[in-house]
């Protein structure tokens, strides 16, 4: 077990007017040298803030973050710089990460002048030449301007610029989900062989259930800032316990007209994540709530081997004692 | 080695396209303007004018001749002459030193103070945005004409007290127009990544925000050098300024009021000087805002 990185009851809380933002609340877990992590969840449920705490973009409010088996929770100023070269970040939106008013060798040559890497020896422009053949970039889009290039080459100018400074561990935020389908496989690709080639650690955020599927080792399924599932990616897509889990996974369409599988339609508000009560956070949409879910919040147990689950009932809902009720 | 020279430069091995920048784009738009460019020709003239004044002006700025004073507009003095029988003409001339170095370094002086002030407030926000913000509303609620000619008062006159009194006046526009423009590109998230390849804080507001909020700033200070034009040839006018018999066009206006009912070439030619060259530079700055706004073109 060559652990990268872990994460011990992670906390991350937002003060607004209305009270106090528990946008991640409590997330353990660890992370092998190699993997990845694949964090699924529904919009605002804390995925991207989790990556971005973890990475100190954002400051954590509560709990632990150890890097190659140092505590960086609280990291001093040079601290961070030695970890910014260490873990870098893929964005969402390849039109909104980089700045239009950059061509496409001074982005990726950024982190290189940052970092003066050229003074040790490499030249920069080479460096980044080298970059662009590693990502899949023409080497005569050097001068032009992301605005005239498409997403996915704008995706690709992203991972390079993350990768410049070879970093241990990315944290990949919907690396591919602001792309056409096509271009999506190619990224995914692209990612999979690097992760390969440099022995990458990624935690992968996304909300699309095949494109996880497709990259992960394990996959974390968040719920309003809380992990509520974790499992082998293989073994989730075959058990899935916790209910939200079910409902997420029966989500994804399948392409067989004879398929009858019946989607389990979430109904009910999402509850607040602002100053949370003590209770289950998905029992106002939960099918098998019972009266305990309204009272106490569920913690992660290991259900079997490797599969964590937080939830009071999973084991009477295998069982089928608890049934769902028919809204 | 050889290989390597080559990769060295990417860009010419494979002739990588130039990219049409954001200058000559700006430039196409402002090309079709018709008024922005009389107001650039107009510009043009006064910076060559103050560039080639010993060429272009017939007589020396302070050559006086009394027997020739009060001479009405003729081929020898295109102008006509002062009271002192010094030519109007060549004193306009000379006279648009004084404007362009005041409109220059009054507004390139507030607009690097605006901007570093507005860069702070907008990028860091809470307490400093706070505290900056509210010293610039205290500026803003004294009319800068008044506030000039409190400054140059407490400073004593001259060029230089002039060009920091017009220069305080123009700040708190600046420092508005680039804290909004920060907030609003603060936000986006190629700034996030910035920070998360490690660019320190003078690095972002450097090289991603500022040429990301450029185009309002460029519009700005255009119209801010008219204005400080105008200012300064005021501050001259009411005797607080340049002081005659320097060849500053509102020290002239001011010298050539007394004789304005007998004599009106001493007064006008100046007057008309400084209206081409405010219009010059509104016309321009107006165009360049239009070809700037991304809404605008075509």
């Amino acid at each position: 077990m060559d652990t990268i990185l872990e994460v011990k009851d992670l906390k991350k809380y937002f003060s607004t007017p209305k009270g106090i933002l528990h946008a991640v609340d409590g997330i353990n877990f660890t992370l092998e040298r190699g993997k990845t992590l694949g964090v699924v969840g529904e919009s605002g449920c804390g995925k991207s803030t989790l990556g971005r705490v973890i990475l100190h973009l954002l400051d954590n409010t509560g709990g632990k973050i150890y890097f190659e088996g140092e505590d960086i929770t609280n990291p001093t100023k040079d601290q961070k710089k030695k970890l910014r070269q260490q873990m870098q970040m893929i964005f969402q939106d390849p039109y909104s990460s980089i700045n239009p008013r950059m061509t496409v060798s001074e982005i990726i040559g950024e982190p290189l002048k940052i970092y003066e890497m050229h003074k040790k020896g490499v030249s920069c422009d080479e460096e980044v030449a080298k970059l662009m053949d590693t990502v899949g970039l023409a080497r005569r889009l050097y001068n032009a301007y992301p605005h005239e290039l498409d997403g996915g080459r704008r995706q690709r100018i992203g991972i390079a610029r993350a990768l410049a400074l070879n970093p241990k561990f990315v944290v990949c935020d919907e690396p591919v989900s602001a792309l056409d389908v096509s271009i999506q496989a190619q990224i995914l690709n692209l990612m999979q062989d690097l992760q390969e080639e440099r022995k990458l650690t990624y935690i992968f955020i996304t909300h699309d259930m095949s494109v996880v599927k497709h990259i992960s080792n394990d996959i974390a399924v968040m719920y309003l800032g809380e992990m509520v599932e974790k499992c082998d990616a293989k073994e989730l897509f075959h058990t899935q316990l916790h209910p939200y889990t079910k409902a997420l996974l029966s989500a994804i369409p399948r392409p067989n007209i004879h398929d009858k599988t019946r989607r389990i339609l979430l109904r009910g508000e999402i509850s607040s994540p602002i100053d949370p009560e003590d209770r289950c956070r998905f029992c106002t949409r939960c099918v098998y709530a019972q009266e305990k879910c309204f009272q106490s919040e569920p913690q992660l147990e290991q259900a079997q081997p490797g599969h964590f689950v937080a939830c009071h009932y999973w084991r009477e809902i295998e069982e089928g004692k608890v049934k769902a009720q028919e809204v | 080695m050889g290989t390597a020279n080559v990769r060295i430069s990417p860009s010419l091995e494979f002739g990588a396209v130039k990219k049409e920048g954001m200058l000559r784009q700006t430039w196409k738009g402002l090309k079709k303007n018709k008024l922005a460019m009389v107001g650039l020709v107009l510009i043009i003239l006064l910076i060559i004018m103050a560039v080639f004044a010993d060429v272009i002006a017939p007589y020396g700025v302070d050559d006086q001749d009394l027997t020739q004073k009060f001479q009405p507009p003729s081929m020898e003095h295109i102008f006509g002459t002062d009271d002192f029988g010094r030519d109007v003409f060549s004193r306009v001339i000379y006279g648009s030193r004084y404007s362009l170095a005041i409109g220059a370094c009054a507004a390139i002086l507030s607009a690097a103070v605006g901007m570093i002030i507005g860069s702070v407030a907008g990028f860091y926000g809470g307490k400093a945005d706070n505290i900056l913000m509210r010293l610039i509303d205290i500026m803003l609620a004294i009319p800068s004409t008044l506030l000039g000619i409190s400054i140059v008062a407490a400073l004593g006159n001259g060029i230089r007290n002039v060009i920091i009194a017009v220069a305080i006046g123009a700040v708190p526009a600046y420092a508005r127009i680039v804290r909004a423009s920060i907030l609003s590109v603060k936000e986006q998230e190629y700034i996030e990544a910035a920070r998360s390849i490690g660019a320190s804080d003078l690095r972002i507001i450097m090289r991603h925000i500022l040429p990301n909020c450029l185009a309002p700033i460029i519009v700005q200070i255009t119209m801010s050098v008219a204005k400080a034009i105008l200012e300064a040839s005021a501050l001259s006018f009411i005797g607080l300024g340049v002081q005659p018999p320097s060849a500053e066009w509102g020290a002239m206006l001011s010298a050539a009021r007394p004789y304005f009912r007998s004599y009106w070439w001493v007064m006008t030619f100046p007057g008309l000087a400084i209206m081409m060259i405010i219009f010059g530079l509104n016309l321009f700055g107006d165009g360049l805002r239009d070809a700037l706004d991304p809404k605008l073109k075509s």
